[in-house]
């Protein structure tokens, strides 16, 4: 396939269910071998907008294109996609082998050449030797990779995850997530993944489109989505940012009362925000402030030991909170003492809207 | 489990009421049945083993005549019933309006027998006298229809909650699952779906064929040209009084429905088992 037709390419589609809109009108484009994951808080959309390519849902609006042939119309049988869904959708009178080879079974595929596909599937998944397994005598890990080998399987353009390891703890969640990249990187087809849980978008993504309220927010690699977030939300939702908003007065942030210094000037009387990373923030222990940082005092209301990073937490005189992570290190303060927060002025990102 | 701190004889207590209460409802019918097999009939002070009223009744061209017709009966109502009971559960999943759309279905539980049996047959009789003065038509003068009628009325309620309370159970992402490997919606729901509600499906069939092969009112009320089983027995008795025949037809009815609820239950334990 040519690299100029997108795999995916949605104009204006958009969902509504009575007077609830679920998907404003939104486009979305996602490149062939793609591994794109659609994320946000839950009821924002992301799992619609996924449906809605998978063809279980009609748009009221808009055209949906797979490589380049419109699709709006065709039920989901009759669509180039495979999906993996978050539990409950094995077929439990079925064994795995005739899980996976459902879909080929239906393509009157012949038996021999079923089986030997069926077992080259549940060797990339790494489920070898449980073709004759039931679904319900598999944890959940193994059952998320037989739903994997039996999208797989079908050979399809596009393969849609719906949360596939939401019902997974967490050590197996980051094994999963890592497994499907690889898996990806493997077999060579575009994935499009919804998930609610950062760590994981971050882990498998190349780009990350993140939805909310029914839009699409903003989109991006996780590099650039985590350090260089346009949106206010974005910074809000990614990562832990502390966010001061304001009007802006050239070079600083008018937070009523005090003047933050800007990474870079604003427009005079235009309402903005400012965030900064929890990482980038430190308590500055009766030390001066350094040259070119920005500073507020508060009291420390919070202190909790993670391990790797030791995260405090200070009201501020406005009476906001701000975190404050270090990796490594707790901050000598005792909770309620006054402590200085502080942070380098270019730390900070402007987010007009 | 509780149990293993509760009172053992509480427990006991349990099982003892439930066994006195079958017993209460069927020795009735258990009595019944051993006068049918007594060769000096009801209230004799003897008691000699016989089948002979039994191979009586199977001599008797009438009353094979009238299983006949109760079994294809029973059958055509099965055949009418269980589609539209199944479709009848679907429709209320997908429906915004569960809560009429369930009074409307289990309406028919609500009218008594022979209320709904003497209207359907009023309704008939306009329905047959407006086809046959209009088209030329026989349609609704009584006959096996009109009895098929009244029966699916009384069945699709039991057979509509009986496949709803399998269905509840069923995962409907199962069906999107079999959509996107290509399945058509009636694959989807022939290779995933029907197998697992099949014991609803059972149950409702055998529940059916009870509730047809009982049935007498609706069944004597609109009835043309044909006995049923139970119709005949109550003409029988009326216009013969209780013979030993009665008993053994009354032996046959309760038997039957025994085995097949036998039957049923047999092979739901034996696949919760499995």
């Amino acid at each position: 396939m040519s690299n100029s037709v997108l795999a995916v390419e949605a104009t204006g589609i958009a969902k509504s269910y009575g007077t609830v809109q679920a998907l404003k009108p939104t486009d979305l484009r996602i490149e062939p071998n793609e591994y794109y994951v659609l994320l946000g808080p839950s009821g924002g959309g992301k799992t619609t907008t996924l449906r809605l390519i998978a063809g279980l849902v009609r748009p009221t609006a808009g055209r949906i294109s797979i490589y380049g042939q419109d699709v709006t119309e065709l039920a989901p049988d009759k669509r180039s996609t495979s999906m993996v869904f978050q539990s409950y959708a094995l077929f439990p009178h079925m064994t795995v082998e005739e899980n996976v080879a459902y879909g080929l079974t239906l393509r009157r595929m012949p038996r021999d050449e079923i089986r030997a596909e069926v077992s080259r599937m549940l060797d990339l998944v790494g489920l070898n030797g449980y073709d004759n397994r039931r679904p319900h005598e598999l944890s959940g890990g193994q059952q998320q990779r037989v739903q994997l080998a039996r999208s797989l399987v079908l050979h399809s353009d596009i393969l849609l995850l719906d949360e596939p390891l939401a019902a997974l703890d967490a050590k197996l969640r980051k094994d999963m997530c890592l497994e499907l990249k690889n898996i990806q990187k493997t077999v060579g087809v575009t994935f499009v993944h919804v998930t609610h849980n950062q760590e994981e978008a971050m882990t498998v993504a190349d780009r990350i489109g993140l939805v909310a309220g029914g839009e699409l927010v903003e989109q991006g690699s996780p590099e650039a989505i985590y350090n260089r977030p346009e949106k206010r939300f974005t910074a809000d939702f990614i990562g832990e940012n502390n966010i001061f908003d304001g009007t802006a007065t050239g070079a600083g942030l008018d937070i009523g009362g005090r003047v933050l210094g800007l990474p870079t000037p604003a427009e005079t009387g235009r309402e903005i925000s400012l965030s900064v990373r929890s990482e980038d923030m430190r308590l500055l222990d009766g030390e001066p402030k350094p040259e070119g940082w920005q500073a507020l005092s508060g009291t420390l209301i919070d202190k909790v030991y993670l391990g790797l990073i030791g995260s405090s937490v200070v009201r501020l005189e406005s009476g906001q909170d701000i975190t404050v992570r270090q990796v490594g290190a707790m901050s000598s303060g005792e909770v309620g003492a006054s402590v200085t927060v502080a942070w380098p002025t270019e730390a900070g990102r402007i987010h007009l809207s | 489990m509780m149990r293993e701190y509760g009172n053992p004889w509480a427990h006991r207590a349990k099982w003892l009421y439930l066994i006195f209460v079958v017993v209460a409802l069927m020795s009735p019918v258990l009595h019944t049945v051993t006068i049918s097999f007594n060769e000096h009939g009801f209230g004799a002070a003897d008691y000699d083993f016989t089948l002979v009223y039994y191979f009586d009744l199977f001599r008797n061209e009438e009353i094979l005549a009238a299983l006949g017709w109760t079994f294809w009966l029973a059958f055509v109502v099965v055949v009418v019933t269980l589609p539209m009971g199944i479709l009848s559960a679907k429709f209320y999943q997908t429906t915004r309006w569960k809560v009429p759309f369930l009074l409307l279905m289990l309406a028919p539980l609500f009218i008594p027998a022979d209320i709904m049996a003497a209207a359907l047959l009023v309704y008939f009789k306009t329905l047959s006298r407006f086809f046959s003065d209009t088209f030329g038509l026989e349609w609704f003068d009584l006959s096996m229809t009109t009895a098929v009628i009244g029966q699916v009325l009384w069945c699709l309620p039991y057979v509509f909650v009986v496949v709803l309370v399998t269905m509840a159970r069923y995962h409907a992402e199962q069906t999107e699952a079999a959509r996107i490997c290509g399945a058509t919606a009636w694959r989807a729901f022939w290779d995933v779906e029907f197998p697992q509600i099949k014991a609803g499906v059972f149950s409702a069939t055998a529940f059916t064929v009870i509730l047809s092969f009982n049935e007498y009112t609706r069944t004597n009320f609109l009835k043309g040209g044909f006995e049923t089983f139970p119709t005949y027995i109550v003409s029988y008795m009326l216009n013969t009084g209780m013979t030993p025949e009665t008993y053994a037809m009354s032996g046959l009815v309760s038997m039957t429905s025994i085995v097949i609820v036998g039957a049923v239950l047999l092979l739901a334990l034996r696949k919760e088992q499995a």
